[in-house]
């Protein structure tokens, strides 16, 4: 304890927030606070107006329609609103070698419930090896692909562009799981053909907790509400508003993550997605690298990202999170909810120790990481 | 004197908000009382009488579709 943390977990969740989300956040409780849509008074007025602005932020970083982008939980909730909603009785679903629980699950369990069939296609380590998985997965029934854009576990990317254009060309819906690009990597919900993208806004968009977006293709079909309630119009009516976003935005929104979310998209904007990315995959590239060097230690899947995972060996992944945890850093062990994508890289058997590069973290910081590894390697090599 | 424009909800309220104010066109997000409308809570633009022709005029050329014109239009 008393060291300064290196936090490099950012696959979990971004940490430090840039000073100016959190200056958003308790900006908006001490001085808009009201509920939008809700009332007409003064305050619910502003967070009305502030709610559309990050929507416009939204669909400026990822080219959708402001009115398009639905506030969710997170990306898990967005994923289960747009697997449930879109899905009926004997589709087919085809998900990837890659994907993470908040997809395996929500399908598995529709599955389970006789409702849906589906297959977990390979993703392959090539454009052309992940097209050929997928046609030869598909069946007449398929309706709908689930594309893991970018992995948790490892550098894998997913050939997002060819994924549209497949689906486009075969009359299929495309959802991703933008939770480890959403502010990585550059996302065009038009130019991908994506019908909708489920992002998380404390990852890498920097905003708090609590929050996240499911945002859709202008020609998604109609995706079914997962909650029902209040939705501040129509209120007469005994069933949600069709019209996007209020048909699945049920209850109350968690305003002051979304404050502190408009911040964080400001930011990832002016920077741009594809610049951090690059600069967090030099650092993944990097640590990958000179991992290489070091005795005993294994790395697993791909390690061109910013996500690396590997294995010390004879020690287990969890002793090793908590050894660096007493040095002040902050990693993650297991199998981070995704055990498809262990089976894929071969680390089932143990799960991995996860290193995350994101917002803040420099040259520097891989080198004390290193640093680190090798004086634990030391003490019980 | 005021007009209010219905919106389909708050969220096409605020996109034709936005959509007035770059056309210098005066508005306010209003909620419309509920005996004025079929469905209930209904949310709309709020704008000077004398303008509700060209706010209207705006809002068909960006295709945002709008309900009934209470006061004036």
């Amino acid at each position: 304890m008393g060291k300064k943390i290196l936090y490099l977990d950012h696959a979990a969740t971004s940490w430090p927030k840039p000073p100016e989300v959190i200056r958003a956040v308790t900006q908006y409780m001490r001085e808009a606070g009201g509920n939008p849509g809700r009332s007409s008074h003064r305050l619910s007025a502003l967070a009305a107006d502030m709610l559309y602005t990050c929507r416009e932020l939204a669909g400026e970083l990822f080219d959708a329609a402001p009115e398009r982008v639905v506030f969710t939980a997170g990306a898990t909730h967005g994923l289960n609103i747009a697997i449930n909603g879109f899905l009926y009785p004997g589709d087919h679903v085809l998900i990837d070698s890659m994907a993470h629980n908040a997809v395996y699950r929500p399908v598995y369990r529709l599955a389970a419930s006789g409702v849906v069939s589906f297959d977990i296609f390979d993703t392959g380590e090539t454009e052309a090896e992940y097209l050929a998985s997928l046609e030869a997965s598909l069946r007449p029934e398929t309706r709908m692909v689930i594309c893991t854009h970018a992995s948790n576990i490892c550098g894998r990317i997913a050939p997002l562009e060819a994924a549209g254009r497949f689906c486009r060309d075969h009359g299929l819906l495309l959802v991703v799981d933008g939770a480890q690009s959403a502010g990585h990597i550059p996302l065009s919900i038009r130019h991908h053909h994506i019908t909708a993208l489920s992002v998380p806004g404390h990852k890498g968009l920097l905003g708090p907790q609590g929050c996240g977006m499911l945002i859709f293709g202008d020609d998604a079909p109609v995706c079914m509400p997962l909650a029902v309630g209040g939705s501040g119009s129509h209120s007469l009516d005994p069933e949600m508003p069709l019209d996007l976003p209020e048909h699945l935005e049920a209850g109350t929104l968690p305003m002051p993550a979304i404050a502190g979310l408009s911040a964080g998209l400001t930011l990832v904007l002016r920077e741009t997605p594809e610049k951090r990315g690059t600069e967090y995959d030099r650092l993944g590239r990097y640590f990958a690298d000179e991992c290489r060097r070091i005795p005993g230690l294994r790395l697993f899947g791909c390690t061109s990202g910013s996500v690396i995972s590997f294995v010390q060996e004879g020690i287990l992944p969890s002793a090793t999170a908590e050894a660096l945890d007493t040095l002040g850093i902050c990693v993650r062990s297991g199998y981070h909810c995704a055990p498809l994508a262990h089976r894929t890289i071969g680390s089932q058997d143990t799960g991995t120790v996860r290193v995350s590069f994101g917002y803040g973290n420099t040259a520097k910081d891989v080198v004390r990481f290193l640093e680190a590894l090798d004086s634990l390697r030391r003490i019980t090599g | 004197m005021d007009c209010i424009i219905a919106m389909r909800s708050q969220t096409y309220a605020a996109k034709g908000g936005r959509l007035l104010q770059k056309a210098g066109i005066p508005y306010k997000i209003v909620g419309i009382d509920p005996s004025l409308t079929r469905h209930g809570c209904a949310h709309g633009l709020q704008i000077p009488v004398l303008r509700c022709g060209e706010a209207r005029v705006v809002l068909e050329k960006h295709h945002l579709a709008y309900g009934d014109v209470l006061g004036g239009g």
